[in-house]
């Protein structure tokens, strides 16, 4: 794959800035209730998509700051995605340079660990206010996310061409 | 990127062959290995402030400012992401046929009259309610004032019962106001902006109101289990007089609601044996996850009339007998 659309930095924000407000959008369009519940984690696939595509640039303060919107959004106490964030782009820093020798499963099977880390931060919260809507149903987007996951890549292909 | 997507439908072995990544493949050895200086350092700093954030924001004045902010720059993507619904129901307006809506209209017209009808008796007890009133030396109140609204947004994480309607301070809302449906009490408001406010709707976990059992006249608490269509009366012994089918109205008790508005009504009581508590769950009346439209209560100021001043004026001991007098001949 040639990504030479993001080396000039001010394209790369662009490209990153734009799929990002594309992904609060799907993360806040109202849905049927049981729709609801099996909603992709949208943001969380989009910070590892973007981690591991381009890793310059891409930091921890970042994943904060993504994070502190989220929960603005999601009405959760200030700090807790952006928590749950910071650790997933922790370990995407540190160990994402060997996902490119992973084979298929393998890299599946780091979507889901990454997105039930991701999650156990809201779940723990959950729990705590007496909210929770039980630990299974509350894991199923990270399960549909990973579902998604090549389709989202072959997404994300093209989405990067338009800007080529 | 098509053929990425052909070989995940193949069988494994191909993938194998062609080592097709999910991720993109062209990374330089170099970035493998460069993880900037004091990653993990950097991270437990961030970690300790997302704590100290939390912390903070359990109390929620703190906070609040950089919330407002956040959601304002976030408004338009909001405002975006509700577009849809909403052409969804235009295009339903338009669609629905001469038939249907004569129908309806005939339908709409009917119902105002029997409402209309109620009205009327409305009045009558309304001014027999206040003579009792007047006769018992207790203040009168004056007409609870209600405006219409519309919702903006619902939740969409599943998590907080929440709703966002069309009214804030410019229409005098204020917090801890009565939202209701055509059916009964929604929910309260628990923030308000200029334009915009934020209710907490009766089914959220969070929530509790006081009630009136109409029929027996006892107290209790309905508090939200967090489902769209049940509530449930909390701390109920499970020797009181509670049946199917009882109308639970919201009390003055909490001096947040107004009295006699509708809440729910009981639909399952669980006896659990070896348990002082019985489970009382209520359907509530409001339509909680369905309604578009909203009602905005203002709840009536007592009147002060000037028999009710005298009366508090007079001694106590003769307050107690002309109260006496006035049970007495109420039982007889």
């Amino acid at each position: 794959m040639n990504n030479h659309s993001l080396t000039r930095p001010k394209n790369k924000l662009i490209v990153v800035g734009l799929s990002f407000v594309i992904a609060i959008f799907l993360t806040m369009l109202p849905l049927p209730n049981w729709l609801n519940l099996i909603r992709p984690l949208w943001i969380y696939m989009l910070v590892v998509y973007w981690f591991l595509d381009v890793p310059v640039g891409m930091t921890l303060g970042l994943a904060w700051g993504i994070g502190f919107i989220l929960d603005v959004l999601y009405e959760t106490p200030l700090g807790l995605y952006s928590l749950a964030l910071v650790f997933v782009a922790y370990i995407l820093i540190k160990f994402g340079g060997r996902f490119t020798f992973f084979s298929q499963w393998q890299k599946l099977l780091a979507v889901l660990i990454l997105g039930v880390i991701y999650q156990i931060f809201p779940f723990i919260y959950a729990n705590a206010i007496g909210k929770s809507v039980g630990f299974w149903l509350n894991f199923i987007p990270s399960i549909v996310s990973v579902v998604l996951w090549p389709f989202f890549i072959a997404g994300m292909r093209r989405y990067k061409k338009i800007f080529a | 990127m098509r053929s990425s997507l052909i070989l995940i439908c193949l069988p494994t072995e191909q993938w194998r062959l062609h080592k097709v990544s999910l991720f993109s493949e062209d990374r330089h050895i170099k970035k493998i290995f460069s993880k900037g200086s004091f990653l993990g350092l950097r991270c437990i700093l961030l970690a300790i402030l997302s704590c100290v954030f939390l912390l903070s924001d359990y109390n929620k004045h703190l906070l609040a400012p950089v919330r407002t902010i956040l959601s304002y720059a976030l408004s338009p993507i909001q405002y975006v992401a509700r577009l849809p619904d909403d052409v969804i129901s235009w295009v339903e307006l338009g669609v629905t046929t001469k038939k249907n809506l004569i129908n309806e209209n005939a339908e709409l017209h009917a119902k105002q009259l029997t409402l209309e009808a109620e009205v009327q008796k409305l009045a009558f007890l309304e001014q027999e309610n206040a003579e009792l009133h007047a006769l018992l030396g207790s203040a009168e109140k004056t007409k609870d004032k209600i405006l219409s609204a519309r919702l903006l947004t619902q939740d969409f994480n599943g998590l907080n019962k929440q709703v966002v309607i069309n009214r804030g301070k410019h229409d005098g809302v204020f917090v801890g106001q009565p939202l209701l449906d055509a059916g009964g009490l929604m929910g309260q408001i628990i923030s308000v902006d200029s334009t915009a406010s934020k209710a907490l709707l009766i089914t959220d976990t969070q929530s509790a109101i006081p009630v009136t059992n109409i029929r027996t006249g006892a107290r209790s608490i309905a508090v939200g289990v967090g489902e769209p269509d049940s509530l449930e009366l909390a701390y109920t012994p499970d020797t009181s007089d509670v049946k199917v089918g009882d109308l639970l109205v919201t009390s003055n008790l909490g001096l947040r609601l107004p009295e006699g508005y509708p809440v729910g009504i009981v639909k399952v009581i669980k006896h659990v044996s070896g348990e002082r508590f019985a489970k009382v769950i209520i359907t509530p009346n409001a339509r909680v996850d369905r309604s578009r439209y909203v009602l905005l209560v203002w709840p009536g100021q007592p009147k002060v009339n000037k028999e009710a001043k005298q009366v508090v004026k007079s001694s106590p001991k003769q307050k107690t007998k002309s109260k006496s007098k006035v049970t007495k001949s109420s039982t007889t």
